[in-house]
């Protein structure tokens, strides 16, 4: 068969920017595919996003076809190509019960993971201790996220735990915390004695309260600009001269380092004051010596270390109980599953003849080994780039990567090529590489187009120091001469093939952060420029604060806020004068848009949310309306969101939805489970991408989210930030690197902990700085190589002044050798042409806006004309027995006729419904054949008493009686089916109870085991019935046209009567 | 005899949809009284009717459940040990699937006893042999689909009543070994031949390519999912790619409508739509189909509905179980079963949902529904109690007609949780809230199918009339053919050995994506003249999809070089958009400009304070925090006297403002008259009070996930006692009264509040005030003259009073007596995050570190501020607040400007446009300093 034992046993592909890699990975596959090496279902591929590994598939399943390989390409479906998430939650799915796991694994989601870590954590005596002193810890108030300090505490031991789980610790935090506690010890360096410093300090504390025991923030000679100053410094000193504080409380020592003092021969405050107080600081200043706050942050790393252990057991404990997963399961199971389960490993082995393993470089420690389990018996293709890791806030650890590649030099196949960007970039991008990272594969440019643009590289040279708006301007400035200037911009278009004048849409305008991309947003649309970004505030949005509300008033019309709110903004049509002052009269709000919203309300009560929305949507025309709106294609965008998350709530879990404090599926519930769903979640509250592709509009984005797309013309922006090491950070360490088969054995997660003494906090910070300068190296080459013919770059020279180093810019001209010349920029010892535009003045450069095209989409809701349905339409089939009670008018004369006696069947359990039918079957079987009568109960399939089934038999054999004596059947057919058309058209088809047959003609037979006692109760149940019998008739006389039908017969099967009727 | 037996002859199809088809072939030529059209499950159904058959009692169900609990070495033993109730019905559910699987595969004849030829494969030999022992401790059960084909197999001739014919065909239909079995059991005891017209009846009805030859499309419908030449496309065919599934609907009904319009032979039923199964088509389709005028057949748009009955039921548990859930609560109450109206539930809800648990009867209760009340808020304390509760719930529940199946459900429940609760102890609240579970209730699957409208079929089901367009929407990846699920326990691997060498007839996943791809040729082999696919590239939430795989496969037949994407026309690109046929086009138009707010200064012409009165006709008196209010924003002031307020559902959750009620009830029980309590004192008596108070106001917080808040909490306040011990200690001075309530008057204005504390000493009263906050903005405010709150308080003193002086101790009313007209009144604020106190007082409070005096006059700005507003309020003037104020009031007034954010129609109506928070480059530090309150 396949001859998978030919294949390379393991293919180390680095990839540098635009070199084709996705190209390689099916080129490589389909050959081996073709050649017979390879099963294609054999194959396992793990890309880093689900679109990526549908891509992936297609192009292979393509180029199969492409080589007439068709039930490979067919083949293809049963491969695993996909996330490595869901790699893993396959193999934990089908290993389900090797692994003793659930084999339905449900994916928790946040709430869930929220509330039952907190739970778990409840459970942990070591994160107790942390808890009952939040504020010894450091955990405070966050301005920035509006969070408190159990919520950082929170946090803190989240990231904590993804590490650590990262690396695949879930226990055994001893082992750990003593590498964390040495490591702490080994950067706070040596220190001294603290009994003594501490006497030292206090000495000086009390000598200075000897000599001014009183606040002197209130004297009258005190300045008053620093009263404040000294009266905190006072309420310190008291503080500090109850002696016990100086054994614990660093902040307080790091207070009193900071007194206030002025020097020798100062007047200000009162005669020898100073002096004792600089006593006090020189004292105070022993603290980066102190062994106090090294204790206490190997104290506090051992607490979390543990506090995460504690909680993660019973975490995983209730997780595994409910069958649930998180995306870290995935992977941690799998990996435990095909470590210890020889058996699952052998049966997946069977199934995998090829792993390849897409953007290596991001994997994280735990991936990496699970990766490697399978590794070590399947051929494999590693494909990745050192230089774009960048994903490093994911845990993900470069460091493996570059190690494989280092003990494996043989396998390696670098990509040699660039497919993406001009030769004069590419000369660029080479000079680049090659100054910045060791071991540089230069590409060479194979792009297939010649660039006509002007100026391939150009920068923005700003001398002064720049605010944003004004940076902002300056590029934007650029694009719009680009865009409209004098000289016609041609670039090549790749899909058309052709070169075309530059649009909007060819220009990607990226910066480091979110909130960077806003002035660009500003400044482009100040300039009449359309612009495409990732925006926040779906929930703020217009036609969602209008849906909203809307909801909320169908929910409760008596919400007058929410009444009040549709009354008077843009959606409504009053002024809001106008609508307090119906409510100060006490009136209720009365309107059109309300109105239509009252007759939703008044809808079925069990509606789900999705239906009433859906009914609200139709009722006010909400696409119709947002059609017209200058933002519609992004309002309808935000809308269908809005309908999904209504659907999403509907099928949540309970349990999930529970776990967040939602109850009921009301919308009420729903209403406030979409706003806590935004407000919890920053992401959350993001609005989808209005459209795909976007002809005009410069697309504005994030250098991590610019990753693997390209564009024309490039501006990078924003290099005057940078990446600092922050206090406290944790990171992984490995004690060996040369066993990477057991890397996760050797893996040890470090604390960096915040310390009040700023020396202290640079020791640690400045061990934390090799590593985040080489991830500024990496974020920036992936900016650096999205342009296909032209880059754009800021240039903040002025940063050239400033002590702070640690810029992307600075990293990017010490560590490239940049220096600007004329009209070139020499990177290192090579000099390439550039175009530079010198930035002289600080002020925002003002912009002619162009005059604003704003036209509204023209295919889609807006094509369509309001019309009427027709009414009126025929049924495609109709099944008599469905057909009632259409005040029928009945035709013939009816004669009643009594047969026999009064069935009453009076089975336990049994509903009318099931009797009619039992009743049914009786005569079916029984009519014509008394003999039957002992296989009754069978037939009824419930069992009868000797004397109902006698009854029953009774009842059939007076019918037959009745039957055999009045009408003289030459034949009768219980149970007949009739299929036929009527003359409109429509199918009709069901099961005639019996069909009569006699000399002259055919008549319908229908039993009913109604209860009708009276004449008049057996009228009107007879027209009832009616129609259905006439349909019958209809049918029977259009598939039988041997004879005529003659009539119908009802039998009252309860009363042992017949209803006869002959049709005219 | 008479009673003559005719043979049927049942035309089996595939499903419903292509039995509709099949039946109108059939009843064409003329009606018939001897023929059946349908799908497997009714050949099952009359076949078994042909018989006189005994009631299967084996009970498949329950059998499986004990066995699969029984084998506890099985393969799934462990995960089964491992997982709780709900659990263990899925993996119960999944095994049954599995064993019926193997049985199916198995066929009539089979047995799974022969697992020597496994031998080279453990793993599966262990599955294949669990799951027979399973079957053995069964008694070799059949589940009930092959049951009832057994029982027909071995059915005796007396008992069988007619005779029946199957028609059938391999081109659409696959037969697993049992459904053979059953077919040739009944053809061979078939009283008649073979009609040679139905049979050809039947056949005609598999839809065959229905393009014209030669066009793109027939080549379509021929040779996709092979490999044949290459040619050019035509006009019978596109790939149109739109953002997403709603936007297919529309381009969609625009191009129909455009093709009604523009052919008049045309008519909606030559058209049809292929739909994906997912609900959201449907419904799409309803709604933009309406809007255009076109009829659409065959369309299942039902919804689901909710389950009341369930989750009253559940609901009621949970308010049962306290502390109980808010929203559980709010839900319950405001529930369409509850026997009263809307409004009154919403409103009950929403005091819940405030933390406001008193649930006190709205007036015009009757007694049943006073009874109901009861029923919801009061607890239970054992198992009787609750039972006496389900048994009475339900009779309580709404009478309305449209509630009936609800109560029945909720009624249903309510005797199954009875029955778990026999013995009068401890209530198993775990196991009773498992054992309702609400589910939607499925919409019926009945659809209204008629001649003139567009004909609609769905992905999973066979084509049911040749259409001349036909438009397939939904093609993204796993659809057309839609990708199947596969088993669990058996890889396609094993399921070919079980074939090779135990001779069984598994389905295996690549047999299953072959089907699906043969029922997508046939769907798209009955156009006739041109197809049209959808290709949505986002989600409805907007996540990238990727196309269908069928797109791959369509690029290899026709020319190009650029691979399947050739074939796509992406109708948000200018250029492609050209390439795009019959699309419908609306004109150029400018956008409707949003509607201008009128923002300007509002005035009604009459007193506003006079407006909403008290009952008894007084106007309502003002609290400092409601002139705080109104000082900060009128609109806000005017929208809290009309009550108009968001009534917004939100679980539980710590604001600021609820720990701060917290830590008043504890300091009002530490610091009260009489002794002042020591340091030890204070830490042991603080855990049981912070715990009354706790269950007081927010019971929730006892629960374990609330562990980090409450003993930060805890931690917080003890702090703040300890220092606030050390400072009383120091001030010397007596409590006179604690959590004390005055009224007075400011001019001719009734106010009242609550002051936390008197303290005494001498001829000076001082009101103290806990502040559950830093500093910072207080001391602020106090230096900038708008403390409002400490003048007040003095005010009240002077004017007035104690409010209840019934409530109050006889000296304390003693000393505010006195005070009215003798000694000096200030005020002093406790912030209690660090341990500050600021006062308005002068030289009272010296030398004690942490106690600052602010002396200047801290009131006089803002109660200028007041009476400029009091008066416009007079003359019935509002004036909106300005996008500026939130920082003015912050900056120049050291008030935090809350009342701003209490209705986004205050931030509408502000005068200028705010401005956007990221565009504030800096923020000030003093801002960032000022937590909470
Ligand atoms: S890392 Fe996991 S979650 Fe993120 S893209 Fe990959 S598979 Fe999806």
């Amino acid at each position: 068969m396949n001859r998978t034992d030919t294949l390379p046993t393991l293919t180390i592909v680095p990839a540098g920017a635009g070199s084709g890699k996705t190209w390689y990975i099916q080129t490589k596959l389909a050959e081996w595919v073709i050649n017979g090496q390879l099963a294609p279902d054999k194959i396992v591929a793990v890309t880093f996003t689900e679109s990526a590994a549908a891509e992936l598939r297609n192009r292979i399943r393509a180029e199969l076809i492409a080589k007439e390989k068709l039930d490979e390409a067919i083949g293809l479906d049963q491969a695993y190509i996909s996330t490595i998430h869901s790699f893993g939650l396959r193999l934990i799915t089908e290993f389900a019960f090797d692994a003793g796991l659930s084999p339905s694994p449900r994916m928790l989601n946040d709430d869930e993971e929220a509330i039952l870590a907190s739970r778990a954590l409840a459970t942990s005596e070591s994160a107790i201790d942390i808890m009952q002193n939040l504020d010894r810890d450091g955990f405070k108030y966050d301005f920035n996220s509006k969070t408190g300090a159990e919520t950082s505490f929170r946090k803190r031991l989240l990231t904590l735990t993804g590490l650590l789980r990262s690396i695949g610790k879930d226990i055994g935090a001893e082992k750990l915390s003593a590498h964390a506690e040495k490591k702490i010890a080994e950067l706070y360096g040596p220190s001294e004695d603290a009994a003594s410093l501490k006497e030292t300090l206090l000495a000086a504390v009390k000598a200075l309260l000897e000599s001014f025991p009183e606040d002197i923030s209130k004297l009258g000679t005190i300045p008053d600009s620093i009263r404040k100053e000294l009266w905190r410094n006072y309420r310190d000193l008291s503080q500090a001269a109850k002696s016990e504080p100086l054994d614990s409380d660093w902040g307080l020592w790091q207070k009193l380092r900071k007194l206030k003092a002025y020097a020798p021969g100062s007047k200000k405050l009162p005669p020898g004051y100073d002096d004792l107080v600089r006593t006090i600081i020189a004292a105070a200043g022993a603290l980066p010596l102190h062994p106090g706050p090294m204790l206490d942050a190997q104290n506090h790393a051992r607490t979390m270390f543990s506090a995460v252990a504690e909680s993660l057991s019973a975490y995983a404990d209730e997780k595994r109980s409910r069958g649930l997963v998180d995306y870290t399961d995935m992977l941690t199971e799998a990996h435990k599953l095909l470590s210890t389960k020889k058996d699952a490993l052998e049966a997946l082995n069977e199934r995998v003849a090829c792993l390849v393993v897409d953007e290596f470089q991001d994997t994280n420690p735990l991936q990496f080994s699970l990766l490697w389990s399978l590794k070590k018996t399947v051929p494999t293709i590693v494909v990745g780039d050192m230089k774009q890791a960048i994903m490093g806030f994911q845990n993900a650890d470069a460091r493996l990567l570059h190690e494989l590649c280092k003990q494996n030099p043989l396998c390696t196949d670098p990509r040699k090529e660039n497919y993406r960007s001009s030769p004069a970039l590419m000369t660029w991008i080479n000079s680049i590489g090659r100054e910045m990272f060791d071991g540089y594969t230069e590409l060479a440019p194979k792009a297939q187009f010649t660039s006509s643009i002007t100026d391939a590289l150009e920068v923005l040279d700003a001398r002064v120091t720049l605010g944003k708006e004004a940076c902002a301007s300056y590029t934007v400035n650029r694009v719009v001469e680009l865009l409209h200037g004098e000289e016609e911009q041609k670039i090549w278009d790749k899909d058309q093939k052709a070169y075309r004048r530059l649009r909007g849409g060819d220009i990607a305008i990226i910066c480091y952060t979110n909130k960077r991309l806003l002035f660009y947003a500003d400044a482009l649309r100040k300039a009449g420029l359309r612009c495409r970004l990732e925006e926040e505030d779906w929930f703020e949005s217009r036609i969602i604060q209008y849906a909203w509300y809307a909801l909320s008033y169908v929910a409760d019309p008596e919400d007058r806020h929410a009444a009040l709110y549709l009354y008077v903004t843009e959606t409504g049509r009053h002024t809001l004068q106008a609508g307090l002052a119906e409510l100060i009269e006490g009136h209720k709000l009365q309107d059109a848009l309300l109105d239509a919203l009252d007759a939703v309300a008044a809808g079925a009560p069990d509606r789900t949310v999705d239906a009433v929305l859906q009914d609200i949507v139709v009722k006010l025309d909400l696409y119709g309306t947002i059609a017209e709106w200058e933002d519609g294609v992004q309002a309808r965008a935000n809308l269908l969101r809005l309908q999904a998350e209504c659907q999403e709530f509907m099928r949540g879990n309970r349990d999930a939805m529970a776990c967040g404090g939602y109850y009921g599926s009301d919308s009420k519930t729903f209403l406030g489970w979409i706003k806590g769903k935004v407000d919890r979640d920053k992401e959350g509250n993001k609005q989808p991408e209005a459209s795909v592709i976007d002809d005009d509009a410069v697309q504005l984005m994030t250098w991590h989210k610019s990753k693997g797309r390209e564009w024309p013309v490039v501006a990078v922006c924003g290099l005057d930030e940078g990446e600092f090491p922050r206090l406290e950070a944790t990171r992984v360490d490995y004690t060996d690197f040369s066993d990477l088969e057991n890397i996760l054995e050797h893996a040890t997660a470090e604390i960096y902990p915040k310390f009040k003494a700023s020396e202290t906090n640079d020791k640690f910070k400045a061990a934390l700085i090799p590593e985040s300068r080489e991830s500024s190296k990496r974020v920036l080459y992936v900016a650096l190589t999205r342009a296909r013919e032209k880059l754009i770059l800021e240039w903040p020279a002025y940063l050239e002044e400033k002590k702070d180093s640690g810029t992307y810019w600075t990293e990017l001209k010490t560590s490239a050798k940049i220096t600007l010349g004329v009209a070139s920029m020499a990177v290192g010892k090579a000099a390439l042409p550039c175009r530079i535009s010198s930035i002289l003045t600080n002020e925002v450069k003002e912009v002619a806006a162009k005059e604003r095209i704003s036209t509204l989409p023209v295919y889609g809701r807006r094509a369509i004309g309001k019309k009427p349905l027709p009414i009126d339409l025929t049924p495609e089939a109709i099944t008599p027995s469905s057909l009632h009670n259409e005040a029928a008018q009945t035709p013939g004369k009816r004669k009643d006729e009594k047969y026999g006696d009064v069935l009453a069947l009076d089975i336990a359990g049994v509903d009318p419904m099931r009797k009619g039918t039992i009743v049914h079957r009786a005569f079916e079987i029984l009519a014509g054949h008394p003999e039957r009568a002992g296989m009754l109960s069978d037939a009824a399939e419930v069992a009868l008493a000797p004397e109902q089934a006698a009854g029953i038999a009774a009842a059939v054999a007076a019918f037959d009686t009745w039957l055999q004596a009045t009408c003289k059947p030459q034949a009768i057919q219980a149970e007949v089916p009739l299929l036929t058309l009527d003359t409109k058209g429509t199918i009709v088809s069901g099961f005639a109870d019996m069909i009569l047959e006699t000399e002259d003609g055919l008549w319908v037979i229908d039993h009913k085991s109604d209860q009708v006692p009276t004449d008049q109760l057996r009228d009107e149940r007879f027209n009832i019935y009616f129609p259905q019998l006439e349909s019958y008739a209809d049918a029977l006389g259009n598939a039988r046209k041997d004879k005529p039908v003659r009539g119908i017969i009802l039998n009252w099967v309860s009363f042992g009567m017949v209803s006869v009727m002959e049709m005219p | 005899m008479t009673n003559t037996t005719l043979m049927i002859h049942f035309l089996l199809t595939p499903d419903s949809s292509s039995a509709l088809k099949l039946k109108r072939l059939v009843a064409a030529e003329g009606g018939r009284t001897d023929v059946i059209v349908g799908s497997w499950p009714e050949l099952l159904v009359h076949g078994r009717n042909s018989y006189i058959l005994p009631l299967d009692n084996a009970d498949w169900l329950t059998l499986l459940a004990e066995g699969v609990e029984k084998l506890k070495d099985a393969f799934w033993g462990k995960s089964y040990g491992n997982v709780k109730e709900e659990e263990k019905n899925t993996i119960t559910g999944i095994i049954g699937e599995h064993l019926t699987m193997l049985l199916e595969a198995a066929g009539p004849e089979g047995k799974l006893d022969q697992l020597e030829q496994l031998e080279s494969a453990p793993r599966l030999k262990r599955h294949v042999r669990d799951l027979a022992l399973l079957h053995a401790a069964m008694h070799c059960a059949l589940p009930p689909q092959l049951s009832a084909i057994q029982q027909i197999l071995q059915a005796t001739p007396e008992r069988t009543i007619r005779s029946m014919r199957v028609y059938h065909t391999g081109e659409w239909l696959y037969l697993n070994g049992w459904q053979e079995a059953l077919v040739q059991h009944l053809n061979g005891a078939a009283s008649e031949p073979e009609e040679p017209l139905l049979k050809s009846l039947l056949e005609s009805a598999v839809s065959g390519p229905e393009g014209k030859s030669g066009s793109g499309l027939r080549y379509l419908q021929e040779k996709l999912f092979s490999l044949p030449e290459k040619r050019a496309l035509d006009e019978t065919l596109q790939w149109l790619v739109v953002r997403d599934y709603r936007q297919e609907v529309e381009v969609a009904a625009g191009m129909i409508q455009k093709a009604l319009a523009d052919d008049n032979t045309l008519k909606p039923a030559d058209i049809a739509l292929l739909l994906p199964t997912d609900q959201h088509y449907s419904h799409a389709v309803r709604s933009v189909f309406d809007l255009a005028g076109l009829p659409v057949s065959g369309l299942h748009d039902a919804y689901n509905s909710r389950d009341l009955g369930g989750e009253a039921v559940l609901n009621l548990l949970l308010s049962l179980d306290k502390p109980a859930p808010v929203i559980a609560l709010a839900s319950l109450l405001s529930s369409p079963l509850m026997p009263w109206d809307n409004g009154v539930g919403n409103t009950l809800a929403q005091k819940i949902v405030e933390l406001r648990f008193d649930l006190t009867e709205p007036k015009g209760f009757g007694a049943e529904q006073s009874k109901m009340l009861f029923f919801i808020r009061e607890r239970v304390s054992n198992a009787a109690e609750l039972k006496e509760r389900l048994k009475h719930f339900p009779a309580l529940l709404n009478r309305d007609e449209a509630m009936q199946k609800h109560r029945t459900r909720a009624e249903l429940l309510c005797t199954e949780l009875t029955k778990r609760l026999e013995k009068n102890d401890a209530i198993p609240w775990p196991l009773l809230k498992s054992l309702v579970m609400p589910q939607t209730l499925a919409a019926p699957t009945t659809s209204t199918t008629t001649r003139e409208g567009i004909a609609v079929f769905y992905e999973q089901a066979e084509p049911w009339r040749k259409v001349k367009r036909l438009f397939v929407l939904g093609c993204f990846d796993g659809h057309y053919p839609l990708t199947p699920s596969g088993s669990i326990i058996f890889t396609d691997t094993d399921l070919l050995q079980l074939h090779e060498k135990l001779g069984m007839q598994p389905d295996t996943a690549k047999e299953c994506n072959g089907r699906q791809r043969e029922l997508f040729k046939r769907q798209i082999g009955a156009a006739g003249d041109e197809i049209t696919f959808f290709v949505p590239s986002r989600d409805a939430l907007g996540k990238p999809l990727s196309p269908s795989a069928s797109l791959t496969f369509a690029g290899a037949l026709f020319a190009g070089d650029g691979g399947a994407e050739r074939l796509l026309v992406n109708l948000e690109s200018n250029i492609e958009r050209q390439h795009a046929r019959g699309l419908a086009l609306a004109g150029e138009k400018a956008p409707e400009p949003p509607r201008e707010l009128l923002k300007e200064d509002l005035s009604f012409g009459r007193n506003l304070l006079e407006i909403c009165p008290n009952e008894d006709g007084s106007a309502k008196s003002e609290t400092p925090s409601r002139l705080e209010t109104l000082m900060v924003s009128p609109l806000a002031w005017l929208f809290e006297r009309l009550k108009v307020k968001a009534r917004e559902w939100a679980p539980e959750t710590l604001e600021v403002m609820t720990k701060g009620t917290l830590a008043h009830e504890v300091f009002e029980h530490l610091f009260s008259p009489g002794e002042l309590p020591s340091a030890d004192t204070i830490k042991s008596w603080l855990p049981e009070l912070l715990d009354q108070s706790v269950r007081k106001i927010t019971p929730f917080l006892d629960r374990q996930e609330w562990k980090v808040e409450r003993e930060h909490l805890g931690q917080e306040i003890l702090k703040a006692a300890l220092q606030w011990r050390e400072i009383l200690d120091k001030i010397d001075a007596t409590v006179v009264a604690t959590e004390i309530s005055l009224q007075g008057k400011h001019d001719d204005l009734a106010v009242n509040g609550n002051a936390d504390l008197l303290l005494k000493s001498g001829d000076r009263l001082v009101v103290v005030d806990y502040k559950k906050s830093g500093s910072t903005i207080r001391r602020e405010r106090m230096t900038l003259g708008y403390d409002h709150q400490a003048e007040l308080y003095g005010e009240m003193i002077k004017t007035g009073g104690a409010k209840e002086p019934a409530k109050i101790p006889k000296e304390a009313l003693q000393e505010l007596e006195r005070f009215k007209t003798r000694g000096q009144i200030g005020t002093l604020y406790y912030l209690m995050n660090d341990q500050t106190v600021l006062a308005n007082t002068r030289g009272w409070l010296t030398n004690i570190g942490g106690v600052e005096e602010i002396h200047n006059n801290t009131a006089v700005k803002a109660m200028e501020l007041i009476g400029t507003r009091i008066n416009e309020l007079k003359s019935g003037a509002i004036s909106l607040n300005r996008a500026t104020d939130k920082k003015d009031c912050l900056d120049n007034k050291g008030i935090k400007a809350y009342a701003l954010d209490s209705s986004p129609l205050i931030k509408l109506f502000m005068k200028e446009e705010e401005l956007p928070a990221d565009f504030s480059t800096t923020t000030t530090p003093r801002e960032e300093s000022n937590e909470q309150n």
